[in-house]
């Protein structure tokens, strides 16, 4: 009885884990992009990809999708991340532009060539090129 | 005029503090309309006990940065009032009150693609740890090093040119040439530098990963009295989430001997929780030109109530005459 309880918990916490896609321009030269590699480009260390200007999308702060993204993949706490931009600030860089929902990412991605940003895998659709699957 | 500063700031503070929340947040600038435009600064005000000698309270440090860019430019000024009102206690002219200001940083970035950046202009030059985060509210301690000070120019009004290559290590770059005097000169003859140069250059190389940082810095700098000196900097930075341990070696030298044959640190600083930060450093240098050998330790504590608002206290025990001190100091990034 016990084996099936934890087969049941396994599977429901397999399903209720979030996908997400790391989405960029089908335009966009970048074809994957590792974690490492996606943490330079999200805390603007890396602002190019070859030629290329990069531009890196957020999601409103209180977005659990952001949250999670930001803990999961860029390895780093909310307060953490406000305290880097703050030195940025010395520095002259901003972070990422946030906008309102992930489908205005979703819009925002297929207009603009270096344009990177995370949307839930449900909302993906065939114009944009995805780069990174993930679940959180 | 010292009303008039206070007023200036406390005004600017809370305008900024109680604007839209999500056009203006403390420590992080605001933008001009839809411009490509930024605008910030930061001030700190500074207590001294400098034990045998006298109390100072210095308002140091106001500064207002404007920077932006579009494409492949950005650019960066940043204008900046050292030492704004300055009142020593028990002496007779107990107060001075600077009434310009200088440029501080003030440059052009063109990247060229993911490898390659020019910087041209006046900028923080890229030496060690503590030059590229210089300000007050950003420091560990209210004070820098003695490396920071003695052993390079802080400024340089020039090129450089940056290469960073991402593998499992990130490796950057800089190469910085001046062979002009400062940008400063073109406004005003009080320049703002640690020395007075009409020549700098240097090269420097950084390794970095997610928790360890080494540096190397080598240059050749030259005063507008002439004289050349040549200076060796090595480092290393090593971060967990609850601790920072870092150090910093360098030497000085002319064409006939050695000017600062040692000059260092190691520091250990701890979080004791995200707003507050112990730190001990332990510095020892001995320089010929200033005919000063010293070894001190710095002991101090930092509040962060936010992130842009530091309150710092430090004290220092030095074994070079009676130059230990206590320091006071409340900095804001805005």
């Amino acid at each position: 009885m016990l084996r099936v309880y934890l087969i049941m918990l396994l599977l429901f916490v397999t399903l209720s884990a979030e996908k997400f896609v790391l989405i960029t321009n089908r335009e966009n030269p970048i074809k994957s992009l590792n974690k490492e590699e996606i943490k330079q480009i999200y805390l603007k260390k890396r602002r190019f990809w070859g030629e290329t200007k990069l531009t890196t999308l957020n999601l409103p702060p209180s977005s659990t999708l952001r949250q999670d993204f930001e803990r999961d993949i860029l390895g780093m706490r909310a307060k953490e991340l406000e305290n880097y931009w703050m030195r940025q600030h010395y520095k002259g860089q901003r972070p990422p532009y946030r906008l309102k929902s992930p489908q205005s990412v979703l819009m925002f991605v297929k207009k603009v060539k270096g344009a990177i940003g995370y949307i839930p895998l449900s909302l993906l659709d065939k114009d944009v090129r995805v780069i990174y699957k993930g679940t959180i | 005029m010292i009303r008039y500063i206070y007023l200036t700031l406390i005004l600017s503070f809370f305008t900024l503090s109680f604007a839209d929340e999500n056009r203006y947040q403390l420590g992080k600038g605001f933008q001009i309309g839809s411009l490509p435009l930024y605008v910030g600064g930061y001030f700190s005000l500074e207590y001294e006990h400098s034990y045998g000698k006298e109390r100072s309270l210095t308002m140091d440090d106001v500064a207002v940065m404007v920077y932006g860019g579009s494409g492949n430019l950005s650019y960066m000024l940043e204008l900046e009032a050292e030492d704004l009102y300055n009142e020593v206690y028990g002496a007779e002219e107990d107060e001075e009150v600077q009434d310009h200001f200088h440029i501080e940083r003030f440059y052009v970035d063109y990247e060229f693609n993911d490898r390659y950046k020019l910087r041209v202009g006046k900028y923080n030059s890229p030496i060690g740890f503590w030059n590229l985060n210089p300000i007050n509210v950003l420091r560990d301690t209210s004070s820098s090093p003695a490396i920071v000070e003695q052993l390079f120019p802080v400024f340089t009004s020039g090129i450089d040119m940056r290469y960073y290559l991402q593998k499992e290590m990130s490796t950057t770059i800089h190469f910085i040439a001046q062979e002009n005097e400062d940008v400063e000169k073109l406004i005003n003859d009080d320049i703002y530098n640690n020395f007075d140069i009409n020549r700098h250059y240097g090269v420097g190389v950084t390794l970095q990963d997610a928790m360890l940082s080494y540096q190397l810095n080598a240059g050749q700098f030259r005063t507008v009295m002439d004289e050349e000196y040549y200076y060796l900097l090595a480092g290393f930075e090593y971060k967990e989430n609850s601790f920072k341990f870092q150090g910093e070696i360098g030497t000085q030298f002319d064409d006939d001997k050695s000017t600062i044959p040692y000059i260092g640190y190691l520091q250990y600083a701890y979080y004791l929780q995200e707003e507050h930060e112990l730190i001990i450093r332990v510095e020892s240098y001995d320089n010929k030109i200033e005919d000063i050998k010293d070894n001190f330790v710095v002991l101090g504590y930092t509040y962060r109530p936010l992130y842009p608002i530091a309150l710092k206290s430090e004290y220092q025990w030095h074994s070079w005459k009676q130059e230990n001190k206590l320091q006071l100091s409340i900095s804001v990034l805005f």
